[in-house]
């Protein structure tokens, strides 16, 4: 291998794969974490509102002021929707399924297709421009669902 | 989608490829940079339009709840405004296209991130081309005109 290819993929290892990786699963983690937190908080809401419904619905004078049990069942389902609104706006649920394919595939590609020192020159270079070749074409496709993914959360269309 | 870090790199550790890194930087650097701070500044105006939108929302139900509750006019007059407020956000919201901008900057500045790999590597159009700086410059001129077909945003 030429001196050139074997800094550039020094570089490429480090500058492009481990930064790459590094950011998918973390923020993989991120959506993941705030998934959770939505759908947990939805469902307490929801389920506010149906004790408050009920309450209101069987007048128990019992569990306090009536007018207010009528106010947590009206508002905690319009809560309720926009958090799964917001949700939904973060895309929490697909970039955390995308980012941790993408790095998979990323961390798959990096092992299995990148060219190895013993390689001659020649033999090299090509392994070297596929191996590039592969990964672009995987983080571009990455970037084309992520536009295709934020584009559908609200009201105007991606970019083609 | 992206990493947060420039993979601008110190070129005396890479020697045989200094000169090119050094003509990436300067070719992309201010591209670059440019579009990922731009695509930040419009994520931001519209995820905070569409939050204050959503929860704007709530906030308007809560005031008619008050006001059905209550003899006051003041809550009526309150939800008024504020539905008022959030007609008119969503509408400059629309009309300045910060969604659609936004995308298209997160995929200029992406792009141009990888073509600084593609370059140095001399991977598809640099492996053929004569002057494969030349073609970076190139490319820097078509992936910004690309980004804003959608509208002028600047």
């Amino acid at each position: 291998m030429t001196d050139r290819d074997r800094e550039f993929r020094q570089y490429y290892e480090v500058q492009r794969i481990e930064n790459q990786l590094a950011w998918y699963k973390k923020t993989a983690r991120f959506h993941a974490g705030w998934d959770n937190r939505f759908v947990i908080l939805s469902g307490i809401l929801m389920f506010t509102a149906s004790v408050g419904s009920w309450i209101v619905a069987a007048g128990w004078a019992g569990a306090g002021p009536l007018a207010v049990w009528l106010i947590v069942a009206a508002l905690a389902p319009a809560l309720s929707a926009a958090v799964a609104a917001t949700r939904v706006l973060y895309g929490n649920e697909n970039n955390r399924e995308r980012y941790e394919n993408t790095a998979l595939d990323l961390q798959t590609l990096s092992a299995y297709r990148a060219p190895t020192p013993t390689m001659a020159d020649a033999e090299y270079r090509e392994a070297l421009v596929e191996y590039v070749t592969a990964v672009e074409s995987l983080l571009t496709q990455e970037h084309q669902q992520w536009v295709q993914t934020m584009g559908e959360v609200a009201r105007t269309e991606p970019p083609e | 989608m992206t990493a947060t870090s420039d993979p601008r790199s110190t070129a005396q550790s890479y020697p045989a490829m200094a000169a090119d890194m050094e003509e990436a930087d300067r070719v992309l650097g201010s591209a670059l940079g440019e579009a990922d701070t731009l695509a930040g500044k419009l994520q931001n105006r519209f995820r905070f339009s569409e939050l204050a939108i959503i929860y704007g929302g709530v906030a308007a139900v809560a005031l008619g709840l008050a006001s059905g509750l209550s003899e006051q006019g003041a809550f009526s007059f309150v939800e008024a405004v504020l539905t008022a407020g959030l007609g008119a956000l969503a509408f400059i919201s629309g009309q300045l296209r910060w969604q659609r901008r936004w995308l298209r900057r997160r995929w200029q500045a992406e792009t141009l991130r990888g073509e600084r790999f593609l370059f140095l590597a001399r991977v598809g159009e640099y492996a053929e081309a004569d002057d494969p700086a030349r073609r970076l410059r190139q490319r820097v001129v078509d992936i910004e005109r690309m980004a804003r077909e959608v509208q002028q945003d600047d």
